[in-house]
């Protein structure tokens, strides 16, 4: 790939600036009493699956966002995780082993080893 | 379509790797987050390339390398998460136990007796072993009676697997 270490570097731009904004702003509509904190933190996760789904034709882009509504929503999962009720974690964990077994099974068959060269 | 599942591949590899230490975290605490995050360390150091790919000369086999760790990774560290909360959703019960011995006995045989797919036979291993190692010290806390159906049962188990597997080796 052409200029692949700067597109690295402008992902990780996006990354970090959008997780910036997300907390200032987070941080701003909380302390002014206009919006709770980690509904803001909800809505900024989403924004950025959906801006990383429409530019996913720049990669670089596309991944700074995804990457930086991984942060924010596991941010959210490790705030309210702990009061789900068992019966969700049991679904949701159970979904998540699931999708990686059918993941693991059509994708990720053992490769035979390529033929010795002469 | 696979333009999309490639954008969209190692962010939910990185947010399953979240998802186990949050949910490792959740289940059993600080100690619980900092082995996950050990076990990690190992099958990105240790194991990437015994995982079914080539020894990783290439970015791409490196990558690949990579992908199947975390995938065995995750399965492995979430089964025995899962199994605890499938023994609270059953409130702890003996009946939650003998089901969740079934289930790591069978995840366990299925990675040993499986061929063709090193990933899940890792993972399988490691995820039947440590939930059955955890049902089993649960099972201590229910009393004698429990303890004499644990050890019956693990026993079974044993002997019906080394049956299946090394039946070939006898004859």
């Amino acid at each position: 790939m052409k200029n692949q270490p700067i597109k690295i570097v402008f992902g990780l731009i996006i990354f970090l600036f959008g997780s910036a904004l997300a907390y200032f702003t987070a941080n701003y509509v909380s302390a002014s009493h206009v919006f709770d904190y980690w509904g803001t933190i909800a809505i900024f996760t989403g924004a950025y699956i959906l801006a990383g789904i429409v530019v996913s034709s720049i990669f670089s882009v596309s991944l700074g966002f995804l990457f930086a509504a991984d942060v924010l929503l596991l941010n959210l999962m490790m705030q309210y995780y702990g009061q789900w009720a068992t019966n969700l974690k049991f679904l949701v964990i159970g979904f998540i082993i699931v999708v990686l077994y059918l993941a693991a099974g059509m994708r990720l068959k053992d490769k035979e080893p390529a033929p010795p060269v002469g | 379509m696979e333009f999309l599942a490639l954008v969209f591949l190692w962010p939910l590899l990185v947010l399953t790797v979240g998802v186990v230490i949050v949910s490792g975290f959740d289940a059993g605490g600080v100690g619980l987050a900092m082995i996950a995050v050990l076990i990690f360390c190992v099958f990105l150091v240790g194991l990437r390339d015994h995982l079914g790919n080539p020894k990783g000369a290439t970015p791409e086999e490196e990558a690949d390398g990579v992908r199947r760790s975390i995938v065995a990774f995750s399965i492995g560290l979430l089964v025995p998460i899962w199994m605890s909360y499938l023994l609270a959703a059953m409130q702890d019960g003996i009946a939650g136990i003998i089901v969740g011995l079934l289930i790591g006995f069978g995840v366990l045989t299925w990675g040993m007796l499986l061929r063709g797919n090193k990933v899940i036979t890792g993972a399988n291993i490691l995820g039947g072993g440590l939930a059955i190692v955890y049902l089993y010290m649960q099972l201590w806390q229910l009393g004698q009676l429990a303890q004499v159906i644990g050890a019956a049962f693990g026993l079974l188990m044993a002997v019906i697997i080394s049956v299946i597997k090394f039946r070939e080796k006898l004859a």
